[in-house]
């Protein structure tokens, strides 16, 4: 009955993938919103360099590869995830990267970009090969060996960023980086991963050289312990305006979420003005109103799976689509280009779909009158 | 045994209200062959309806085997629908899309019987209506008649005590009418109390019983000696 059915709806995949990458859009702002999670559509396209973060923060370069064979898994998978969870914490990155290419023959990577694009933390034996110890604790940092040995910085020294102190407990060799996928990224490196232990307000620090010409005069900048710490007008600009954001994003996430509803709404009444006569059939022999719209479900779970797929493309596009307008109306910049869904959002987004499907539809079927459906006929 | 007691229905529309259903009172025992025929309009159908719970009441009560069925719950319409009653429309009401087999076998799959035992039973279905030829055919590939001996095939695959047809052969010709009053007439024999609703006086005269129905009101209940449907079975299309 459910083959059935399901060669009987195919045509309403794309209505579904449709709502889908509405209903995951808005859940996802909406998420961010209600729980202050500071990221919402702005924030989670560093989901990796918030991994790096993470390990810095407090997790163990065990858990880092888990983290990091997920990403991976989500990328191969075509999508992306924000997996950067641990316990109830969230760690959410501005993505630093500038304009001005300072390099024009080179491209400007950062490390994490580095690391994002060559997966070295999947691997130990392809990936860096730290000096030292990975940070796990608040207030503790790993820089890279090219970074350290420029500035002449090794384990135990202290780096000062405004009015916090960081131990370096780990230095990155970057010459064990896979030679193939090295020359990808000659730049050599200058920058440094430091853990603000969750502080929202400020996540990621981009160090370089006083000297750089990466820094510009605007730029926030301190000069402690013979580092320049600065951030980019673009991670300055969305922290400034942080509230501005959510509000933007959140109006954004209330209009999505109720178009969706909407469209979901007409598409259920849609489907029951067509599938009337079909639900009394199974009404006249005995079907429970429940079971009836438990098929349906069943088959609506089915597409929305692949319509999942479809929405998630169309979410990326929406988001690219978006990234794109930031950055051209605001100067905001995001270092990734793709939209990471989460699999739980995704989930979550599947359930709330069909429940609301259910219980739509159940009450629906409740009301169809055999009756004069047979009168009808 | 199935007791009506001043059952109405109301249709309310706008200010004027119309009663399809005036008041009636009516014992159906159990193994009967009952025809309610009438006019158009004079709520045979309606009354049909009641008794198989597709629309409800007014006023009044339908007792079914001593229940009460406007008391039931959700769950129990349905299971009265599925194991008490089986229906036959004039409209066949099948699924098109769906095999014989399929739509034969869709009260066993509700009812929560086990799939093994389901082709059994579908096939015994299809035996007493002559189509178990026609059991992989899509339902929209057969003709009416064929349609109709489905429906009923459906209709008892489940064995139900009842079998309500309501106009059960108004979309048939002559020869494929006799044929499904014969089966009717079959399963009668076998011990289904059945219940149709007709315009057609003779299809009337091939049940034991008649009710005419006028104005919503019962205005003849009288006993009746069958006239014998068509025994031989013609190939019909």
């Amino acid at each position: 009955m459910i083959g059935l059915e399901c060669k009987l709806l195919v045509r309403t995949i794309v209505l579904i993938g449709l709502i889908l990458t509405l209903f995951s859009s808005a859940l996802l702002s909406v998420v961010s919103v209600v729980f202050d999670v500071p990221e919402g559509l702005y924030g989670y396209h560093s989901a990796f360099a918030g991994r790096l973060n993470l390990a810095a923060a407090d997790t163990t370069i065990g858990e880092v590869k888990e983290h990091a064979e997920g990403w991976a898994f989500g990328v191969r998978a075509g999508l992306t995830s924000d997996v950067a969870v641990t316990g109830s914490k969230r760690y959410t990155l501005p993505v630093c990267e500038t304009h001005d290419n300072p390099f024009p023959n080179q491209s400007v990577t950062t490390a994490f970009a580095l690391m994002a694009e060559n997966f070295v933390l999947v691997e130990e034996s392809i990936g860096f090969r730290p000096e030292g110890e990975w940070p796990t604790a608040p207030g503790e940092a790993a820089i890279t060996s090219l970074f350290g040995n420029s500035v002449g910085a090794k384990l135990g020294d202290t780096v000062k960023v405004g009015e916090r102190e960081f131990l370096i407990t780990a230095i990155i060799d970057s010459d064990t980086l896979d030679p193939d996928r090295k020359s990808l990224n000659a730049m050599p490196i200058r920058s440094a991963y430091l853990c603000v232990d969750g502080n929202e307000q400020l996540d990621f620090c981009y160090l370089g050289y006083s000297d750089s010409r990466l820094l510009r005069s605007d730029s926030v900048s301190l000069k402690e312990a013979g580092f320049t710490v600065f951030l980019t007008d673009a991670t300055v600009a969305i922290y400034q305006n942080i509230d501005l954001v959510r509000a933007f994003f959140s109006a954004i996430a209330a209009v999505l979420a109720i178009t969706a509803l909407f469209i979901l709404y007409c598409l259920i009444a849609m489907f029951y003005r067509q599938r009337r006569t079909q639900i009394c059939r199974m009404k006249l022999v005995g079907a429970r109103e429940g079971t009836i719209a438990g098929i349906y479900c069943t088959v609506a779970v089915l597409l929305g799976t692949v319509a999942i797929a479809l929405g998630t493309a169309g979410s990326v596009l929406f988001n690219l689509f978006f990234m794109r307008l930031c950055s051209y109306l605001f100067e905001w910049e995001f270092a990734s280009h793709f939209h990471p869904i989460v699999p739980f959002e995704l989930f979550a987004t599947m359930v709330v779909f069909v429940l609301i499907l259910y219980a739509i539809f159940s009450k629906k079927i409740k009301n169809a009158r055999i009756a004069e459906e047979v009168k009808h006929e | 045994m199935i007791s009506v007691r001043g059952l109405k229905k109301e249709y309310k529309t706008g200010e004027a209200s119309l009663f399809a259903l005036g008041g009636v009172s009516l014992d159906i025992k159990e193994g009967e062959f009952v025809a309610i025929t009438g006019k158009s309009g004079s709520g045979k159908s309606t009354l049909l309806n009641m008794i198989g719970t597709l629309d409800r009441p007014t006023e009044g009560t339908v007792l079914v085997d001593g229940k009460d069925l406007s008391a039931f719950s959700g769950k129990q319409v349905a299971e009265y629908r599925n194991k008490t009653v089986g229906f036959v429309f004039q409209s066949f009401y099948l699924e098109p899309s769906y095999t014989v087999y399929d739509n034969v076998e869709l009260p066993l799959i509700l009812s929560g019987s086990p799939s093994k035992n389901n082709r059994e039973r579908v096939e015994a279905a299809l035996e007493a209506v002559g189509l178990i030829s026609k059991i992989k055919e899509k339902a929209r590939n057969l003709s009416g008649g064929e349609q109709q001996r489905v429906a009923i095939a459906r209709a008892i695959v489940n064995d139900p005590s009842y079998l309500l047809a309501d106009e059960p052969c108004g979309n048939l010709d002559t020869a494929n009418s006799e044929n499904i009053m014969h089966i009717l007439s079959t399963l009668h024999a076998a011990g289904k109390t059945v219940i149709i609703v007709t315009h057609d006086p003779e299809d009337a005269r091939k049940a034991e019983r008649i009710v005419t129905m006028s104005d919503g009101l019962v205005v003849s209940d009288v006993e009746n000696t069958p006239i014998p449907a068509q025994t031989e079975e013609k190939e019909v299309v």
